[in-house]
């Protein structure tokens, strides 16, 4: 019960602090929203009218309470560039990133996880190298240049989906699932390679460690000693990774979703940060990094309840 | 561990199973389903990222889309001149002061209603600087009274003004209508339908239009930001149409599929330079730098060829202003060039910045060639890339920068617009350019008498910006645009939009 | 059991040759070559590769085999820096959190938490309009700070295990001060777990200047930089099909070699604690 408190409040005070920075950060950074709004054709009255209007002449921390104030009571404001209330463009944006999100995670797990505990030694010294190294390239591939080619092949040259063609939001789900599936191999396959190393590196330590050895000495096979003693270790360790890993595809995809051209709430962001619609993107942020706690918590949790010694710590 | 190898190629196998399964299904291609219903998407490389309601809306991306749902009295021709629109006749009054204009009868606004003479009274009186309207268009100050009666607008204007004529392609709306912003409303051959931010705008053929009715349907205006997208866009058969393409995008669409179109941008490009700062501030150096530039090399290195160079601030496009004398003004010579900057104290050249706009690759790309070319001459030229918000509060409105590459336009396609912001004490006067000369000039022009007159003073100041080198002009870039093969009807304005009433499937084979 | 002789697993070896084999060209090409990387020729854009111009040229007609490796200079320099400064300030971070616990720990990685959440695109943009000039200096410095939070993590795991190890607990009923401790005690013996970091971190710090050109906030034109060409190369993929495959292998090889080299380290790390 004292460690729920302790992490709900953790998890408010870290979202406050988002919530700050991204707010410090727009006050400190050039360029000014109205005049970005009225362009080339801006004249000084006008312009005084439209910051205004737009509430920009208050002092920022004045702006930030009222903020604040509105985001507990549900109102997000209204973007300046959209005119339309920040909830309701997010909330059309929110489904597909999260979707995206939630399928690259599913592949990464779906394929780290088999090929990550096969024993490094499998198939022969050759084969091993091999596997190795394309392990490490694929890591090492930029996710849009991966993006820009699974686009050409899949989409122009096979024809398998066509790029630049996201069906309209909400009204064909199976077409939105399968377009997706593109973007999602692309955030997936660095990923898929990251987690395959932790995973390997994090066997190997363990058939090293002395009650392995011990158990093998008892003459224990090998499979029995891999199920029983080390996957249950290694996994404790992999889901914090995992929990990471789904902050960093949030990441990924902020670019990605540019790559495929899919409206999510990657692209808004990134828009709204270069149109200076401050509201879009304070509501924004909070949301994502609001997901990004929550994969960590969720990891955490999930240790918890996992590992009996984590339990045990607590309760003394 | 031959189980383990097998179970690691049979997921290899499974993955490349489901990635192909999920292409599965021949469906007709998506271009062939659009033709078939009469539909085109277009792709747009920016978002309409602001309100839709055109008296408010400013940016150059969201005039070339909403011009098929608005318009106005007037309405611009693909010649430059102008065409009566909603109003089916003008008068003007012996003195200039006073335009008539009868309005077309029965034209339905996109929600049902039919326009009146009040809307039209409305939309001038809230565009206009005056104690009810929210002066949105500074130039009709020059307005003093509107009315409408039965089926005739009355303007009277303070002072008599050639140009007034082409304020008035300004949008009719709606009179109260609340929504403009986010569900506009006008009497042009396409309504609007909806709009997902960043994703797209659907445009539909209005079925009530008074005049021609489109071949198009449907259009569907699609986001998406860069280049490789747009270009994959067209070829996976997402789009049909795409404008303001580069050339080395479009020599890569297969010549099979697309035709590539090439208009004019309609922008006087230019390396614009701050008159106030050191070094620029001495017209030596100024005009050290165009005999520096090769305008022709630049146009080639950077645009296969493409482009008109300029050597003032006007573009061929306005034929009548235009004065192709000025455009060799400063022949590419560095020795001339070296021989002036040492004159003005700088024989061993000097450095300076280059800001440009990031997501304006044609700009970038051209500092980028300017930086080479000037190293010819000595001058250590550094691009600073920054952001278009970033540009346009510290470099147009602060004025904070040396130089900057950058398209300007004709906010409303008069030749007036491009002269007016190097008057010394003119708002938008960013490079803080001071021609006594000049001012003079401007104040005779807009007092002129006659049209000859005043065409006469123009070219008088468009040479006075030529010789004091005002900046190192370039070009007018070329418009290239891409369209899918069977799509017809592509027309050019001299100004920045895409007419999509004119635009159709030719009859399938 | 029979200790191993430290012996440098093969990887190891093979990712250092990989490493040296680029880094030579890199740092040779531009001194030797005496092509002016930026110069341009209108007549020869978007040749492909020939005698005389090994890596063919780009949309200006410039020599693509010198600009890779200017630019892989650029890159690799930018990165390493990069590490250099998210490592310093992520394991001062990390080591007064794990060691010191409290509320230095608290406050500390509640602001290590905030830094992560904080979408590291948006981050990056936000410090590179704040610091409106300085190249490459503001690159290295708005990513620097994306990565401390990464290595603060790391740090504060490893110091928060050596620390609970026998032999400090002996040091400090000994009353060894506590400054000592974590520096001649702790902090040596948690390398193990920082190298495999240290270099996943370098790949990162590459992969991340390539996306910062893509989005158009990385390094400044002409100058080359792996992740500049990258972006340009991308829209000529027809056209110059040789120009992204040549730019994406100069990027791989690098970050390949240091790959081995950090799982090469992280088994020999394992091997030691074994």
């Amino acid at each position: 019960m004292r460690y729920a408190v302790k992490r709900v409040g953790s998890f408010a005070v870290t979202m406050l602090l988002v919530a700050v920075l991204t707010f410090a950060a727009f006050s400190v950074v050039s360029g000014d929203p109205a005049q970005r709004l009225l362009g080339t054709s801006a004249t000084p009255e006008r312009l005084a009218a439209l910051r205004e209007e737009l509430g920009l002449n208050a002092p920022a921390p004045e702006r930030f309470l009222k903020w604040l104030g509105g985001f507990f009571t549900g109102d997000l404001g209204v973007s300046f560039s959209y005119k339309q209330p920040v909830s309701e463009l997010l909330g059309s944006k929110l489904p597909v990133t999260l979707t995206l999100t939630a399928m690259s995670f599913l592949l990464i797990v779906l394929f780290s996880f088999p090929l990550g505990l096969i024993p490094s030694g499998a198939g022969g010294r050759f084969i091993g190298g091999v596997r190795a190294a394309f392990n490490q390239l694929s890591m090492a591939a930029p996710p849009f240049v991966l993006g820009v080619g699974i686009s050409w092949i899949c989409g122009v040259v096979l024809r398998m989906f066509t790029p630049g063609a996201f069906p309209d939001p909400g009204t064909d789900p199976a077409g939105e699932l399968r377009y997706l599936l593109f973007p999602a191999v692309s955030m997936a396959v660095p990923r898929v390679a990251m987690t395959v190393r932790m995973l390997r590196s994090g066997v190997e330590s363990e058939l090293h460690k002395d009650y392995v050895r011990a158990a093998a000495a008892r003459g224990a096979s090998g499979a029995f000693i891999l199920r029983r003693h080390v996957l249950r270790n290694v996994l404790a360790s992999s889901v914090t990774f995992l929990g990471q890993t789904m902050a960093e595809i949030v990441g990924a995809g902020v670019v990605i979703e540019q790559v495929f051209a899919v409206p999510g709430l990657g692209r808004l962001l990134i828009s709204s940060v270069l149109t200076r619609d401050y509201p879009v993107v304070q509501a924004a942020v909070v949301l994502l990094a609001f997901w990004v706690c929550l994969a960590g918590a969720a990891a955490d949790l999930v240790n918890r309840l996992a590992d009996p010694r984590l339990r045990a710590e607590h309760k003394a | 561990m031959k189980k383990a190898l097998f179970s690691f190629v049979s997921l290899l196998l499974a993955s490349a199973l489901l990635l192909t399964a999920c292409g599965k299904g021949k469906k007709a291609r998506p271009e062939e389903a659009r033709r078939a219903a009469g539909e085109l998407t277009v792709g747009i490389a920016q978002d309409l990222d602001e309100s839709l309601d055109p008296h408010y809306a400013v940016a150059a991306g969201t005039k070339e889309i909403m011009f098929n749902v608005f318009e106005g009295l007037m309405k611009p021709t693909p010649s430059g001149d102008l065409a009566r629109c909603l109003a089916s006749d003008v008068k003007k009054s012996e003195d200039g002061l006073t335009y008539t204009f009868t309005l077309r009868q029965n034209v339905a606004f996109h929600n049902g209603e039919t326009m009146e003479a009040a809307d039209v009274v409305w939309s001038i009186d809230r565009c206009r600087p005056n104690d009810g309207g929210e002066g949105l268009i500074p130039a009709l100050s020059n307005i003093a009274d509107v009315t409408g009666q039965g089926d005739t607008v009355t303007v009277t204007l303070k002072a008599a003004d050639n140009d007034f004529l082409s304020y008035m392609t300004l949008a009719v709306l709606p009179e109260g209508y609340g929504e403009q912003a986010t569900s506009p409303v006008g009497t042009g051959p396409f309504r609007f339908v909806s709009r997902e931010a960043q994703h797209e705008i659907v445009l539909a053929r209005f079925d009530d239009y008074w005049g021609e009715k489109p071949a198009l349907s449907k259009v569907t205006c699609r986001v998406i930001e860069n280049a490789e997208g747009l270009l994959m866009g067209l070829q996976s058969g997402a789009l049909d149409l795409v404008s303001h393409l580069g050339s080395t995008q479009v020599k890569q669409l297969p010549e099979a599929d697309f035709k590539i179109e090439e208009g004019t941008m309609n922008l006087v490009q230019a390396l614009y330079l701050n008159n106030a700062v050191k070094p620029f501030d001495d017209i030596r150096v100024r005009q050290a730098l165009c005999y520096a530039v090769d305008v022709q090399k630049l146009l080639d290195t950077a645009f296969d060829g493409y482009g008109s160079p300029i050597g003032s601030s006007m573009y061929p496009a306005f034929a009548k202003y235009f004065d192709e004398s000025l455009t060799n003004r400063y022949p590419h010579d560095p020795a001339k060039a070296k021989e002036l900057l040492a004159e003005a104290g700088y024989p061993d050249g000097f450095s300076m910045t280059i800001t440009v706009p990031s997501n304006y690759q044609p700009h970038v790309d051209t500092a980028e060639v300017l930086a080479d070319q000037l190293t010819e001459i000595g001058v250590n030229a550094e691009l600073k890339p920054v952001e278009w918000s970033s540009w346009l509060s510290d470099v147009y409105a602060d004025r904070k920068f040396e130089s900057t590459v950058i398209g300007v336009d004709a906010s409303n396609m008069t030749a007036r617009a491009l002269l007016e912001r190097f008057v010394s004490t003119a708002d938008d006067n960013f490079i803080n350019y001071q021609n006594a000369d000049y001012d003079a000039l401007f104040e005779q022009a807009t007092a002129a008498a006659d049209d000859a007159e005043q065409t006469a003073l123009y070219k008088e100041m468009e040479k006075n910006l030529t010789e004091n080198a005002a900046n190192v002009y370039l070009q007018d870039m070329a418009d290239l645009v891409a369209v899918r093969k069977g799509v017809e009807g592509l027309t050019f304005y001299p100004m920045y939009v895409l007419d999509l009433s004119a635009l159709g499937w030719a009859a399938a084979e | 059991m029979i200790r191993n002789k430290k012996r440098v697993p093969p990887g190891l070896a093979a990712g250092a040759a990989i490493l040296l084999l680029f880094l030579l060209p890199t740092v040779l090409v531009p001194l030797v070559s005496g092509v002016d990387p930026n110069a341009m020729q209108a007549g020869a854009k978007l040749l492909p590769p020939a005698a005389g111009r090994w890596f063919g040229t780009d949309q200006f007609g410039r020599d693509i085999f010198v600009r890779v490796f200017v630019g892989a200079g650029a890159t690799l320099s930018v990165a390493a820096a990069t590490v250099l400064i998210g490592a310093f300030f992520g394991v001062l971070t990390g080591a007064v959190s794990g060691f010191f616990g409290g509320w230095a720990d608290a406050v500390l990685m509640r602001l290590n938490d905030a830094v992560t959440a904080f979408p590291a695109v948006l981050l990056a943009l936000v410090l590179m309009s704040l610091f409106s000039s300085g190249g490459a200096g503001r690159l290295i410095l708005a990513l620097g700070v994306v990565f401390i939070p990464g290595y603060a993590r790391v740090t504060r795991g490893a110091v928060a295990s050596v620390s609970a190890r026998g032999y400090i607990a002996a040091a400090r009923s000994q009353g060894v001060r506590r400054g000592r401790i974590l520096f001649v005690h702790v902090l040596p013996n948690t390398l193990p777990s920082l190298l495999p970091a240290l270099t996943i971190g370098f790949n990162n710090a590459v992969l991340a200047e390539a996306g910062m050109s893509y989005l158009g906030v990385g390094a400044a034109p002409p100058d080359a930089s792996l992740g500049l060409m990258l972006s340009e190369a991308q829209g000529l993929l027809f056209s110059a099909p040789w120009y992204a495959l040549i730019v994406c292998a100069a990027l791989l090889i690098p970050v390949f070699g240091v790959g081995l080299i950090g799982a090469g380290l992280q088994r020999m790390g394992g091997e030691a604690r074994a």
